[in-house]
């Protein structure tokens, strides 16, 4: 990296050069076997160059400087549209820099015996069969820029997941569960096989459901789903263009007084918590809802310096559905870590309030409608039918549609006591919350 | 490989260069595999050993790689107009004016993106059976979307292409622009769709959307193969769409972005039968689940790149043309949807397909256009409700890609004609 450096503070200009580093071991086992090892060791270098307000973003393997690749991004940054873009570098706190956080790569073997313990749990039951993934990761990202930024962030993790496929005549589900653990960690494959066991064997029982209005219980999995669109209006790019139906409201309520939503990058889970961000910005826990007012937006560099404020450590690589980060990516905006404080009844409490309804355990490709307005339409994959209280069977074939600011804001009646863990949830800390009159199209 | 990436976007551009290499491996030892990817081969051969062993530790027997003859095969890049000979400053223009002329369109377009996305990649494949094979190729795809807004309605339309040969083809967006605008401002004004059950007609786009989520992921062996259950659900000879339905899926589609003329472990591209006449008749294989499963490999395994291992996959997944006119099959609804476009989907025994606009049909007649439907259909039970099936066949490029396992955006194609499908869950917004 240093000779990058070098070769960069020769360019005009501001510039920025990450050196990522990402190396994994997983372990494959299908039905309760050993099927699969990969393993992974690669490096490269992301540049960033701003020219006269112009700018051009890199990314190479090259571990010597490309002089042909830094002209070519010289001539893009001087021939584009003008985009101002200031690098900076916030005080780090001596315990902020170069943090290390874990030691040499686990093996993922240390997990082999709970793992096979888990899927042979539920290998007993008939139609079932059963996937097992124990991936070790490391991320190395080291972080310089004509600011004087110059600082290194090292994540480790180790990543366990079960799916559960069951099969019979007119009925094919995959049921996953997924969970960051530590070596130390031995009984909680088996808890979460036998978890997934349970909802197995109840997922065999179908029920009918007539589409309608309906109260809808989101557990804390659901919840996290649909609230991509909330992520997406307090985009702080989106709001500074007047795209989001959030511009000018901070301070103004938005959603239920009884939701407080707050960022806070030291949850465990997921991999956009931590020290700083991508563009070396540090990661601050602070209110983005409060009672229902909304507080804060979410900024990397670019959006700062066109809202005229300054970044909010936001800026984030593209994180891969069901993948690893793509560090080869340009920092986006996204949000780090995730929580929204309890309620006062508990999730049974909340169930058992339900007359008719639906208890939506699983949504899936609430990603795919119009974000920026807060609507979703989501596929039930994992649902009940809720009477008087009581699950009555799965519910199939079913969306659920609505806008994210009206389902927490005017619909929402309740949060549950306990929240789901953040390590099974990408790094977010939610309750379940039950809402009225939420369309059910089946 | 090297990628050039052009877009704007509320009148800021970004463009991003990128160079990329790397070697990878994969070993099968005593019924196991272990794969691995490093920047350098050197760093490969120092865990080589280990990863022999490692292998040969897991697995059961009988699981490895079907036998292929081996194949020595190049297929050098064969370009019509070629991207490199474009200038960047051509292509940041063309991307310019897309945007700018939406924004300037008298139909009151309120936000616009343009982008443009080439990557040529060589990839160089070498087995211990003696396959040699070598692919130089190109991907581009080009996109552009307009944005119009009515009160607190936002809508957008959008068009985008790809081609494995012809830089021309994304010129040919520049054609669009005003029909999108158009669709975008009407769309604007048009009701919601009501949440419910229609009888619809998808369009060429929509259907290649529609059968790449409904069966294509299903297909893929891999995500059935460990699973006695599935394998037999799923067998040859089990009957699950309508008489009128064939599908296959071919890597044979030159000019596509699905073309491969032979896969990522050196097997031949053919096209493969999965449907036909309504009864399943074959799966997409790779050599590993070829041989689980007793059957040939189809030229169906490839990684997104080096960094990967090759898993199965589609090519370009296909409806057969059949004997229906489109007029026919509108007439033949009382109450239903004529869906167009897709903004993508998702698979499953439920998948799902986004589209972007509608038309209500009422009494055999296309009626005003409605927005925001969201179409949901049961593996089980869609498939079999198909009655029609269009005389008017077409490939269709989108821009962006598939995604399994954490293996995204691998470039791919569909086709298809005009499909009619009886009672599908429409979520309104």
């Amino acid at each position: 990296m240093k000779s990058w450096i070098k070769a960069l503070q020769k360019t005009p200009g501001e510039w920025e050069i990450c050196r990522i580093r990402q190396n994994y071991q997983s372990l494959k086992l299908v039905n309760g076997e050993p099927a699969a090892l990969e393993r992974s060791d690669r490096s490269g270098h992301a540049l960033r160059l701003v020219v006269d307000d112009g700018q051009a973003f890199a990314f190479t393997r090259d571990g010597k400087p490309d002089r042909k690749l830094l002209e070519e991004l010289e001539e893009i940054a001087r021939g584009g549209a003008r985009r101002p873009l200031k690098f900076t570098a916030p005080p780090l706190t001596e315990a902020q820099n170069d943090r290390s956080t874990g030691s040499a790569l686990i093996d993922p073997a240390e997990l082999l015996e709970p793992a096979r313990q888990a899927a042979e749990h539920l290998l007993k039951i008939p139609g079932v069969s059963v996937d097992v993934n124990i991936s070790s990761d490391e991320e190395e990202l080291s972080i310089c820029n004509s600011a004087g930024r110059n600082s290194s962030r090292f994540r480790q993790s180790l990543g366990f997941s079960i799916t559960a496929d069951l099969t019979e005549p007119g009925n094919m589900l995959t049921l996953p569960r997924g969970r960051e653990l530590t070596v130390a960690d031995h009984h909680l494959p088996l808890q979460l096989a036998e978890e997934l066991a349970e909802e197995v064997s109840q997922a065999r029982q179908v029920a009918s459901f007539n589409a309608g209005q309906h109260e809808v219980l989101f557990s804390p999995r659901a919840l996290g789903d649909i609230l991509v669109a909330l992520e997406s209006g307090l985009n702080g790019q989106a709001i500074a263009l007047g795209r989001s139906p959030l511009a000018g409201r901070c301070g103004e309520a938005i959603l239920n007084e009884k939701l407080t939503l707050i960022e806070d990058p030291t949850l465990p889970g997921g991999n956009r918590g931590g020290i700083f961000d991508d563009e070396g910005i540090p990661c601050l826990i602070r209110p983005l809802v409060e009672n229902g007012i909304m507080r804060n937006t979410l900024h990397n560099l670019q959006s700062a310096t066109l809202a005229g404020t300054e970044s909010t450590g936001n800026g984030h690589r593209l994180q891969m559905v069901f993948g690893r980060r793509d560090l080869r990516s340009r920092p986006g905006i996204s949000r780090s870590h995730w929580r929204i404080d309890p309620g006062a009844e508990t999730s049974q409490q909340l169930l058992g309030n339900i007359r008719d309804g639906l208890y939506a355990d699983i949504l899936v490709g609430s990603f795919m409608g119009d974000l920026t307005t807060g609507n979703f339409q989501a596929t039930l994959w994992l649902g009940w039918h809720v009477i008087r209280g009581r699950i009555a069977g799965r519910v199939k074939n079913a969306m659920v549609t609505g806008n994210i600011y009206r389902i927490l804001g005017e619909q929402l009646l309740a949060l549950s006591q306990e929240r789901g863990d953040p390590r099974e949830n990408s790094g977010l800390q939610l309750p379940s919350a039950l809402c009225r009159d939420v369309t059910v199209a089946c | 490989m090297e990628r050039l990436a052009i877009s704007h976007a509320d009148r800021q551009e970004a463009v991003t260069r990128e160079k990329n290499s790397g070697v990878s491996v994969r070993v099968f030892a005593g019924g196991g595999s272990a794969f691995a990817t490093a920047d350098s081969p050197e760093q490969l051969d120092e865990w080589l050993p280990g990863l022999i062993q490692q292998a040969g530790a897991l697995g059961s027997a009988g699981d490895h790689p079907a036998r292929v003859a081996p194949l020595k095969r190049r297929s050098p890049l064969r370009l019509r107009l070629d991207p490199r000979c474009v200038s960047l400053t051509e292509k940041r223009d063309f991307i310019h004016s897309l945007h700018d002329r939406c924004l300037a369109h008298p139909a009151g377009i309120a936000q616009a993106s343009a982008s443009y996305e080439e990557q040529i990649i060589r990839r160089i494949f070498v087995n211990s059976d003696g396959t040699e094979t070598q692919r130089h190729f190109l991907d581009l795809q080009g996109s552009f979307s307009a944005t119009a807004i009515q009160g607190d309605v936002r809508q957008f339309d959008f068009e985008s292409t790809g081609s494995n040969r012809d830089y021309a083809v994304v010129l040919g967006l520049g054609g669009m622009v005003d029909s999108v605008c158009t669709m975008a401002n009407a769309l604007s004004r048009a009701p919601k769709v009501e949440p419910g059950r229609y009888d619809v007609v998808l369009d060429h786009l929509l259907a290649g959307v529609f059968v790449h989520e409904a069966f294509g992921h299903t297909a893929e062996a891999d995500s059935i193969s460990s699973s006695p259950e599935r394998m037999r659900l799923l067998s040859p000879g089990t009957v699950l769409g309508s008489r009128k339905l064939t599908i296959y899926d071919t890597g044979r589609a030159p000019g596509s972005r699905g073309h491969l003329p032979f896969d990522d472990e050196g097997v031949l591209c053919e096209r493969s039968m999965l449907i036909e006449r309504g009864v399943v008749t074959g799966l997409l294989h790779s050599r590993l689940t070829a041989n689980r499963m007793k059957m040939k490999p189809t030229g169906s395994a490839r990684a997104l790149d080096v960094a990967h291992p090759p898993i199965v996959r589609m090519r370009c997944t296909c409806i057969a043309q059949g004997r229906d006119h489109l007029e026919d099959m509108i007439s033949g609804i009382d109450d239903g949807l004529y869906c167009c476009k897709s903004k993508g989907g998702i698979g499953g025994e439920m998948f799902t397909f986004t589209t972007l606009y509608s038309r209500r049909i009422k009494n055999g007649k296309l009626g005003e256009l409605v927005r925001d439907a969201t179409l949901s259909g049961n593996l089980f039970t869609t498939l079999r409700e198909i009655d029609g099936i269009g005389n008017d066949f077409r490939v269709t490029e989108m821009a962006g890609g598939c995604g399994k396992d954490g293996q995204f955006p691998l470039p791919v194609s569909a086709g298809s004609p005009h499909i009619r499908i009886r009672g599908v869950i429409a979520g309104g917004g």
